[in-house]
């Protein structure tokens, strides 16, 4: 198959990633090889084959439902490229009606 | 370049604990030892005198008491994937140039407590996505052996800085062989243990199914002093697996009698000709020391980049949503709406290649694609890894090339596929959470080679043993690029 540059843009914007027109034209062929590459596993007789999520078929292991750390709020708001008091700063996202 | 870190973690060490050199002496020899690496590009951030001179002071005092462990007192530097309380954590991104974290990844914390010096954080490709190290916000790292040439990568500062003899030892991560492939071409030893041994704690997230914590060092009894400190069960990572610490030092005297080695004709046969010929130099000194050799065969694991480049994107594409422009990491100014303030800051923020993946990944976990991409690749992952399970029936170690060719041009591997095949050894083991070990093993166009060892899970015991025997008969882990000397 063949990523087209609408495909593009429509990826970029599920990634929330923004790209200038040249930069779309050039991902869509990079896409496209990188595509040639991975497409080699359709190869792959595979139907009988389980998933594997975990590269020793572990499972996710469960700790004690304990409180083990305490609050950092101050030194991870200060991270933070805006806040305000407690809070993080973003555009207004609510219009007044 | 300083003959003192050339000598080793074992020699430094026991020199501190006879009194013959101070925790500030050792320090002040690597720290000009740095500055000498300069033009190697491979620091990205030097940790604040204040902050080394308090850190070498408590490891004088344990040594002085006598409370000094093997580790103690030693400089080492630390890739900048792994966090580092107070000290700016890049990961090689402009995303996170200004990032000072507020904690240590654990990693780091235990090498601390073993009481190693910080003396820095290491250059890397952005993320840890690439095999050149060219893909760093902070420019690309050179190579020791030919300044014109990479390093590998992702770890490239880190074994950069070890081959130059600027520090012992250094850490890294390994995600598809961003240990061993520079390790290869750099000349050093580096080992990436079994997924679930390193704590990923606080080590920058790439692909959480496939990261994992390594180390390099000139010598295999380094890399197995350093591991031993490092590993080891940790809450904080839920992935961490539940053994305890392990002494990787205590079997690296066994003999190698009865050791059962697999070779990989087929990859000898897609080496470069210096590389094929170092690896089977390699197998006859492994048999000289008592191992035995024989063919051996991984059917599926011509088809590990392909499964590679979509389960490594689509886990990265998820990791990396993570850097919203809100919460810390770059963000644009005057955004229009929540919208603009997102795209703009990670599109200003990533770099081409990491921006690459995350469409990669993206596209391979959107509705459509899932099944024949995401879903398949994990399939063949199984694949990949049964064939190791078979192998590791009638071997206890492989024996293989680490790379298909030495150390190429800065600039050389402009399209991302050709570049993305430099890790076509190193991969498998990857995606089967196996330990890899790469060890120099000759040298082909005046350029270092390595041989990769890998083992069963949990046999980091086993590779360092191979590796320390090699390298008590061989001496291509003591050579020193010339530029520098």
């Amino acid at each position: 198959m063949t990523i087209t540059r609408q495909d593009v843009e429509q990826i970029a914007t599920l990634a929330k990633l923004h790209l200038s027109p040249s930069e779309t034209e050039q991902v869509s062929v990079s896409l496209n090889q990188v595509l040639a590459l991975v497409d080699r596993i359709q190869a792959a007789d595979v139907d009988a084959v389980r998933p594997m999520r975990h590269p020793r078929d572990a499972c996710q292991a469960l700790r004690a439902d304990g409180v083990t750390e305490s609050s950092r709020k101050a030194e991870l708001m200060q991270l933070a490229p805006e806040t305000d008091g407690d809070y993080y700063l973003v555009p207004k996202v609510v219009e007044h009606p | 370049m300083s003959e003192l870190m050339r000598c080793g973690l074992h020699a430094i060490g026991s020199r501190l604990r006879a009194g013959e050199l101070s925790v500030a002496d050792v320090v002040a020899d690597s720290r000009r030892a740095l500055h000498k690496a300069q033009p190697l590009n491979a620091v990205i951030t030097e940790a604040d005198e204040t902050a080394i001179d308090a850190q070498a002071h408590i490891a004088q005092q344990a040594i002085t008491e006598g409370r000094g462990g093997p580790l103690t007192g030693l400089p080492l530097i630390h890739k900048d994937i792994f966090s580092t309380r107070g000290l700016r954590t890049t990961c090689a991104s402009r995303m996170l140039a200004d990032y000072v974290p507020p904690f240590d990844a654990t990693v780091v914390s235990r090498l601390a407590q073993a009481g190693m010096v910080t003396l820095g954080k290491a250059n890397m490709d952005e993320f840890a996505m690439g095999s050149s190290n060219e893909n760093s916000f902070f420019g690309p790292v050179r190579n020791p052996w030919d300044q014109q040439r990479v390093p590998g990568g992702s770890s490239g500062g880190s074994a950069a800085l070890v081959a130059f003899g600027a520090v012992p030892v250094a850490t890294g991560s390994d995600t598809g062989g961003s240990i061993r492939q520079p390790a290869a071409l750099c000349g050093v030893t580096g080992i990436k243990p079994t997924y679930g041994r390193a704590s990923r704690h606080g080590m920058i997230a790439f692909a959480s199914s496939l990261d994992q914590a390594g180390v390099f060092g000139r010598y295999a009894a380094d890399c197995a002093l350093v591991l031993s400190a490092m590993c080891g069960h940790d809450p904080l990572d839920s992935t961490s697996d539940a053994s305890g610490p392990v002494d990787y030092t205590a079997e690296l005297e066994k003999p190698l009698t009865g050791l059962r080695v697999g070779i990989i004709p087929h990859w000898l046969e897609n080496t470069e000709t210096g590389i094929a010929t170092a690896v089977e130099a390699t197998r006859e000194a492994l048999e000289a020391l008592g191992a035995q050799s024989l063919p051996v065969d991984l059917p599926n694991a011509d088809l590990a980049v392909a499964a590679y480049y979509v389960l490594a994107p689509a886990e990265a594409s998820s990791n990396l949503a993570r850097f919203d422009g809100v919460r810390y990491g770059h963000r644009c100014a005057a955004p229009a709406d929540l919208d603009d303030l997102y795209r703009r800051s990670r599109s200003e923020g990533f770099g081409e290649e990491v921006k690459r993946r995350i469409l990669v990944g993206t596209w391979a976990l959107s509705s459509g694609y899932y099944d024949a991409y995401y879903r398949r690749a994990q399939k063949v992952r199984r694949l990949i890894a049964g064939d190791f399970d078979r192998v590791f029936g009638q071997v206890d170690v492989l024996l293989a090339p680490v790379t298909p060719e030495v150390a190429f041009k800065l600039g050389e591997k402009a399209d991302p596929v050709s570049l993305y095949q430099s890790d076509v050894f190193t991969i498998p083991a990857s995606l089967a959470g196996l330990p890899g070990l790469s060890m120099p093993a000759g040298f082909s166009q005046g350029l270092p080679v390595g041989a990769q060892l890998i083992g069963p899970h949990f046999s980091e015991a086993r590779l360092l043993n191979v590796a320390h025997q090699f390298q008590q008969h061989s001496d291509f882990h003591l050579r020193t690029p010339e530029a520098f000397t």
